[in-house]
């Protein structure tokens, strides 16, 4: 219940500790708007650190001079689930998924992978914790000068010390996977963006990591493609199981995807949940946001 | 008695006893005897009293399947102790809604269904509360937190079916009061099907620990351990479920003293009966344990909801939980050929 502070105009006293500013005094109108809006992620303690989350992102801040990215965001990763991380463009997704990968530290707040707080990790830990992502790029990120075989092979010779047979038997294995088995002599350039794109997923599955990102999956896809990649990230996660985290602005694609959500806006998490919650949710935004709807509080801001 | 039972906060359950808690998983432990009946005689109203639904036997069977399904979840959920926060939609209804809605009927049309199924239900529930009740105020003590809980299964089960429809507003959730619960039709359901069972010698047996609800439970682990054994033989699944790198002791929650231990940390996995010394554990009921094969049930989801209970380093598990996803066809495979069901029937 939103009230008005004593004097009508929100100057009463300061918070207390442990004030809640959802249940009691507001300064503003503006602000008691986008205090309804913000649900929260869902908040499960764990026994111990990795427990239960794959990845705990905990008050995580970011700021590029006077423009703060991230705001605070708290949200834990389920292991085993697919989550999609879903905001409108501009809002900090891609930030937040250089935090997750360690590719980038908050100002303050912190990162947990598999129990590790990524901003404590030496960097020696933290390239071993690197490997257990797995990435797919907006474009693939093939090698230009490599065939697709010897893209998806690449992390295989990079990264062990496996024969160049048992190289083959698993890359085959993964071409086979993505249906790019006939394609795998061929140079990315003579590849269509859907199959540049599951290229870069055979190659991002080939050290069986334990999470695999898909940053915006579905750029420079028609809607057909676009449904057929989820497809097949459906069932390689099936197949392969381990985390799976798909940052989109496509609500069709979290739709069809999501299995746990988080609503990212204005560098925080408005909601997160499973897709059940999710989609019966009675916030405002998430409802606009998942029902693609013209009208509700997302404006052209 | 396995476990206390109805433990709502800021509810009626609030006010019950121990010895009322005692009554409400009696009634559940003696009623799961009676689902197949009672889904059969439901089945037969809601044809009756919406007429216009298609009466092919397709239909008629995925009418029985989920009025069988509702049931069980309700009173295996009583009796696990789970509270009403942890309501999910089961996903035998979640497919039903699918089902009926591939058929061209409307979101009305199962509003419809579940306004003489659920007070048929509610009929037959409080019918023996009041049977076994001591007294009349604890009758009224416990059918007050009964339907505190049951409204609240049906109105979550409920909205998540409407999203099926694309819609946010529709559903329905039950409320004292609620013109559908008094249904006349229903009340005439439940006490026919009584009658007849009764006539029959076939009803509620005399005591709890002489139901079927424990051999069922047990059934339920039972079938998961051998689809996880056969999953191992047969669908070359060691190797990636040996990426979870743990042990783990799954125990039912609505029998606490049966369990198995998953050793997957080892090349073959291994199945044991019962509780070994493990890394992880997990309390999941039997009901839960039988959709782990579904892409509908969500383990981690089932776990923020307080639904399943764990205890150490359960994401290693959680890891391979997908790839069981594979094993679907083996578990019904498995399920049928197990015994279980003849024993229920016995």
């Amino acid at each position: 219940m939103l009230e008005r502070s004593p004097d009508g105009n929100g100057n009463g006293a300061g918070p207390e500790p442990g004030f809640d500013p959802r249940s009691t005094v507001l300064l503003d109108q503006a602000a008691a708007y986008e205090y309804a809006l913000h649900e929260g992620a869902v908040q499960f303690g764990e026994e111990e650190p990795g427990h239960f989350w794959s990845i705990y992102v905990k008050d995580c801040h970011k700021r590029f001079g006077s423009n703060a990215v991230l705001n605070g965001v708290d949200v834990g990763i389920p292991e085993g689930m697919i989550t999609v991380i879903l905001g409108p463009s501009g809002t900090g997704k891609s930030v937040l998924i250089k935090h997750l990968i360690g590719l980038m530290f908050p100002d303050e707040g912190d990162v947990i992978v598999h129990g590790e707080s990524l901003r404590k990790m030496k960097l020696s830990r933290l390239l071993e914790v690197r490997r257990k992502f797995g990435i797919l790029f907006q474009d693939g990120a093939l090698f230009g000068s490599m065939s697709v075989y010897d893209n998806v092979a690449f992390p295989l010779r990079q990264h062990t010390d496996l024969p160049e047979d048992e190289i083959a038997e698993i890359v085959n294995a993964r071409l086979d996977d993505v249906g790019l088995t006939n394609a795998a002599n061929r140079l990315p350039n003579e590849l269509s963006g859907g199959m540049r794109k599951r290229a870069g997923f055979a190659r991002a599955l080939v050290l069986e990591p334990e999470i695999v990102m898909f940053d915006e999956p579905d750029s420079g896809l028609d809607p057909v493609r676009t449904a057929l990649l989820a497809q097949l990230i459906m069932k390689m996660h099936t197949k392969h199981g381990g985390t799976y985290i798909v940052i989109t602005h496509n609500i069709d694609a979290a739709r069809k995807l999501g299995e746990y959500i988080a609503v990212l806006w204005k560098g925080r998490i408005v909601q997160a949940g499973g897709r059940d919650e999710m989609f019966t949710s009675p916030n405002p935004f998430v409802r606009q946001f998942l029902a693609g709807a013209e009208e509700g509080p997302l404006g052209m801001e | 008695m396995s476990t206390a039972v109805i433990p709502t906060r800021g509810g009626p359950a609030d006010q019950l006893t121990d010895d009322d808690q005692a009554l409400v998983w009696t009634v559940a432990t003696l009623l799961l005897d009676v689902v197949p009946a009672f889904s059969e005689a439901v089945t037969r109203c809601i044809h009756e009293q919406i007429p216009s639904l298609p009466q092919d036997e397709e239909h008629h069977a995925a009418l029985q399947a989920v009025a069988s399904a509702g049931p069980r979840e309700l009173l295996t959920t009583l009796r696990a102790g789970m509270p009403a926060s942890a309501h999910e939609t089961p996903v035998e209804m979640l497919a039903h809604a699918r089902f009926v809605r591939r058929r061209g009927l409307g979101l009305r049309s199962l509003v419809d269904i579940y306004q003489v199924g659920f007070p048929m239900f509610r009929n037959v529930v409080r019918r023996e509360l009041e049977e076994w009740a001591n007294d009349r105020a604890q009758f009224e003590r416990v059918a007050a937190a009964a339907d505190d809980y049951a409204f609240a299964f049906i109105g979550t089960a409920m909205a998540r079916q409407a999203v099926e429809y694309g819609s946010h507003d529709g559903g329905w959730t039950p409320a004292p009061g609620d013109p559908a619960l008094d249904s006349a039709a229903a009340a005439e359901g439940a006490r026919a099907l009584r009658e007849e069972q009764l006539a029959r010698g076939t009803w509620l047996r005399a005591r709890p620990e002489q139901s079927h609800a424990r051999r069922q439970a047990e059934c339920a682990l039972d079938v998961f351990a051998a689809t996880i054994e056969r999953g191992v033989r047969d669908h070359d699944m060691s190797r990636l479920l040996m990426l979870a790198d743990t042990t783990l002791t799954v125990t039912l929650a609505d029998e606490l003293d049966l369990s198995v231990t998953l050793l997957l940390d080892r090349s073959p996995v291994e199945v044991l009966d019962g509780e070994v010394e493990s890394e992880a554990r997990m309390w999941i009921a039997s009901v839960d344990l039988d959709r782990i094969w579904s892409p509908d049930f969500y383990l981690p989801m089932a776990i923020t909801k307080g639904r399943v209970r764990m205890e150490g380093p359960l994401r290693k598990f959680l890891r391979v939980v997908p790839m069981l996803r594979e094993l679907a066809d083996v578990h019904e495979q498995v399920a049928a050929a197990m015994p279980c069901e003849e024993a229920l029937d016995a």
